[in-house]
């Protein structure tokens, strides 16, 4: 083996760092360990940089400018950053999937190709970002029924707009993104469905100064509410008892505005509320997670660093809490820096001089989360009572009478509600499911959520062929402890 | 809750219900404690095999009285447990293999044991449609089965609260000691008394023990299992093989669990566990080899549980070393959930009748204090 000598972690011929995830938080991790001569494996899973909320930004701009204008500066914002990863020497592999994390020692488990790999690392950074919370009402799981945000990948992505009269539902900054951009882009909206009410907006209002500091936030909110308004989208705010309507497939929304109930007919029905950390490796890897209950939602616990329970394990971006896209780049910087430091290739007032610059923007970015999570507080109503035939885990099909049943009969765990109704034994792993039952037990026992817990995540956290596993690939040999 | 009791058993899991349903029927005030809410670890995350094939010989008068006590297990816990009689095969994949299940059949027979018998290449396609073509034969035992490890789990603790036993869960045990001819078992937050102390602690059974005076060698291991989505169904019985680690079944509801003692990470005082997966590839290689459909299936779920494992893999029953009064049931790893109905009859026979009904000598916990010992390729054939 050529280059560098062992004992040297930064120069790790293999990775001194793997990043997970190639959305803001990653490229900018990524970027900024590169610059000081770190070895860096970027893992993910889709087929180009970008993440979500970049989703395929360079070709895009290269094939579909229309759309490329379409998604906004947010989104073009993507590309500087894709350019800057791509002109480094940091090791991008696309299409690999991570399913499994050892803490000790620390080993990355990834697929690409069909081929399984083992990567032995230094530090780790996961940038996993966000997901779509899931949205159990009664009829969510008929076909047509589908979450915003992955509409707007599809938009990201390939051009595709959904056919058909579309109705959106629920709260949160992107849903009013979403059904401006579809809107805008042909889209047949029937109409908007607000779960937030005005009574929301008037308890947010108090928080307005602080958020004005972040004003590019709210100017853009409202900008796009005056969009739909002008475009003539029925906006409908309040809405209460949503259900899903249809025989065998969706067909229509009802709700209750104030005292009357409204009907949207519709072939497809997009719902968002909101977007929550995805914790499913963290929590693989048994880090130690906190709640989170302006938002109702796990996020691991991290130094300000962004350094988890485990020591050389660090989380960027949305899966460490919900601070978008510009917060998110930040942080990955921010986690590099602490790293690369302590590979002993800066010092720590060099670190400290280099980061002042994120922390700083990143504060400044904060100030209107406040305002946000008082407006766009997650719909308890929703989650915490769900009615007994609505499906709570849509892989094993387990109702929430199912699982309120189970709980009366001593099952005071999730768990234990994983092993006598297999709720969350899936293929998903959990991820659809695990923050509605933790919510429902914590209901039923009346015990605070973050005593009830959450379930233990078991790798693989994505199916693997068995034929992968027998033809695993152990790259390297283990790298330096991070100690 | 008031803490004193005529038993106090440690472990909540299969083996300590278990105890505990016997010693309550007799009209005993018995207190289950556990660390945890019982039963997470060997009880619930083992392969749930119900099997004698190819047990060790001192275990199977005990697995013959407990396999009588599985067809029955619904009258026993009020509930099935998911238990069926699938049959279970010890597959031989060449000459050498086929020798050794020739040689195990000579010595069951000399013992008086006719639960096995060696089937050939064609009766084991009958039994196993889609097992590799280069597989010579088998060993089969027609009533061995399989339950749901989490149901039998639940049924045990159920059925012992239903005859009157106490459970105190979350209660680590974190001292024991004796006044006045009564064991005082200190948790965290509360005392806990009785003249009577049984130990079934799991693969933390020897911290139990040293508490008490005695010195049993025991290690912590976590043994994997790997389970597929639901797939058509193309086995009934549970398959092992004779030289390769492997426990291999498919449950009712299609879905596929892959075990075979690959052990995982593990930390015995946070409970926390971790598959390894440099080591679960051998596992899916045999699995392939042996059964070609399942090259492209798919694992959706890993994990292990942490068991107790004696240096001669043979679990510790009986009477304590230092003290009478103390008993012990534990250390069972991978062969423990068979175990659980007769053993938890032979603990509360054991304390109130002064003797066990079946012969449990070779697991005395002095045997690890004798000067013989035993042959570890004896030993090797419970494994």
């Amino acid at each position: 083996m050529t280059g560098p000598r062992a004992g040297n972690p930064a120069k790790n011929p293999d990775a001194a760092i793997v990043v997970i995830g190639s959305g803001p938080a990653g490229m900018a991790a990524s970027h900024a360990a590169a610059e000081y001569g770190v070895s860096v494996v970027l893992l993910d899973e889709q087929p180009a940089l970008g993440g979500q909320i970049y989703r395929n930004v360079e070709m895009t701009k290269r094939e579909r400018p229309d759309d490329y204008d379409l998604l906004g500066v947010d989104y073009q914002e993507g590309r500087h950053l894709a350019d800057r990863v791509k002109a480094s020497a940091v090791r991008y592999i696309c299409g690999a999937t991570v399913w499994n994390i050892e803490t000790d020692p620390l080993a990355v488990y990834y697929s690409v190709n069909g081929q399984a790999r083992k990567l032995a690392p230094t530090a780790v950074i996961i940038a996993t970002g966000a997901m779509e919370r899931s949205v159990p009402i009664p009829g969510w799981t008929l076909p047509g029924v589908m979450g915003a945000g992955a509409a707007q990948v599809m938009l990201k992505s390939s051009g595709m707009i959904p056919e058909g009269r579309v109705a959106i539902a629920g709260a949160g900054p992107l849903l009013l993104l979403v059904a401006d951009q579809l809107s805008r882009a042909g889209c047949n909206l029937v109409g908007v469905a607000e779960t937030t009410s005005y009574a929301d907006y008037i308890r947010a209002a108090p928080l307005l100064p602080r958020a004005m500091r972040a004003s590019s936030y709210l100017k853009k909110g409202l900008g796009l509410r005056f969009s739909l308004m002008r475009r003539g989208v029925r906006l409908l705010s309040g809405a209460k008892n949503m259900r899903a309507e249809g025989d065998r497939k969706f067909e229509r929304l009802v709700f209750n505005c104030g005292r009357r109930e409204v009907a949207l007919d519709a072939d497809l029905l997009l719902m968002h509320e909101g977007v929550v950390p995805n914790v499913q490796l963290s929590r693989q890897m048994g880090l130690e997670h906190e709640w989170y209950d302006r938002q109702d939602y796990w996020r691991p616990v991290l130094s300000k660093w962004g350094e988890t329970s485990r020591k050389g394990v660090f989380v960027a971006g949305d899966g460490g809490g919900i601070d978008g896209a510009t917060v998110a780049a930040h942080n990955g910087t921010i986690a590099s820096l602490k790293i690369v430091q302590h590979l002993g290739c800066i010092s720590e007032s060099e670190r400290n001089r280099r980061a002042e610059k994120s922390f700083r923007e990143k504060k400044k970015h904060e100030q209107v989360r406040p305002m946000l999570d008082t407006l766009f507080g997650p719909p308890r109503y929703a989650f915490q009572s769900p009615a007994r035939e609505t499906i709570i885990c849509r892989c094993s099909e387990v109702t929430a009478g199912e699982i309120s049943d189970a709980i009366a009969a001593g099952c005071h765990t999730p768990d234990s509600l994983k092993s006598k109704c297999r709720s969350g034994m899936g293929a998903c792993q959990g991820r659809m499911c695990g923050l509605s039952v933790s919510t429902i037990i914590s209901r039923a026992l009346e015990m605070p959520i973050d005593q009830v817990g959450y379930y233990n995540i078991r790798s693989p956290i994505i199916p693997l062929p068995l034929c992968e596993l027998a033809a695993l690939e152990e790259e390297g040999t283990p790298s330096s402890a991070y100690e | 809750m008031n803490n004193k009791a005529d038993v106090i058993i440690v472990g909540a899991g299969l083996h300590g219900s278990s105890a505990a349903i016997h010693i309550a029927a007799r009209g005993r005030r018995v207190i289950v404690l556990d660390k945890g809410v019982g039963g997470r670890h060997s009880s619930a995350s083992n392969a749930g095999g119900v099997r004698r094939l190819w047990r060790h010989p001192d275990e199977l008068p005990l697995a013959c009285e407990a396999a009588s006590m599985w067809n029955h297990i619904e009258e026993i816990v009020g509930d099935n447990c998911g238990y069926r009689q699938s049959g279970h095969l010890k597959i031989a994949e060449n000459k050498t293999d086929i020798a050794k299940l020739e040689d195990r059949l000579t010595t069951m027979k000399q013992l008086g044991f006719d639960h096995e018998e060696l089937i050939d290449r064609d009766e084991l396609r009958k039994w196993a449609p889609e097992v590799a073509s280069h597989c010579a034969g088998a060993l089969l035992c027609r009533e061995d089965g399989f339950a749901s490890p989490f149901r039998t789990t639940s049924a045990f603790q159920n059925k012992a609260v239903s005859n009157g036993a106490e459970l105190a869960l979350n209660q680590a045990v974190a001292g024991i000691d004796k006044k006045a001819g009564s064991w005082i078992i200190q948790t965290q937050d509360h005392l806990f008394e009785a003249p009577i102390l049984l130990n079934c602690a799991g693969a933390w059974g020897d911290k139990i023990a040293e508490m008490i005076g005695d010195t049993v060698p025991l290690s912590a291991v976590a043994p994997t299992m790997m389970v597929t989505p639901p797939m058509p169904r193309f086995l009934e019985p549970v398959v092992g093989a004779v030289s390769r680690k492997l426990s291999f079944k498919q449950a009712p509801n299609g879905i596929v669990l892959i075990g075979g003692g690959y052990r995982g990470k593990l930390d015995r005082d946070t409970g926390f566990t971790q598959v390894d997966y440099s080591a679960l590839k051998l596992s899916a290689q045999t699995v392939i080899d042996l059964f070609p459909i399942m090259k492209n299936a798919q694992v959706v779920r890993a994990w292990s549980g942490i068991e107790g494992q004696t240096p001669d893999s043979l679990p510790v029953i009986g009477q304590g070393l230092s003290d009478a009064n103390a008993y012990h049931a534990f250390g069972f790893s991978s062969h423990g959930f068979q175990l659980a109905p007769v053993v938890g009859k032979l603990m509360a026979e054991l304390i109130y009748d002064g003797a066990s009904s079946l012969p449990i000598e070779p697991f005395s916990p002095a045997r690890f204090h004798d000067v013989e010992i035993r042959n570890p390729e004896t030993a090797q054939l419970s494994a």
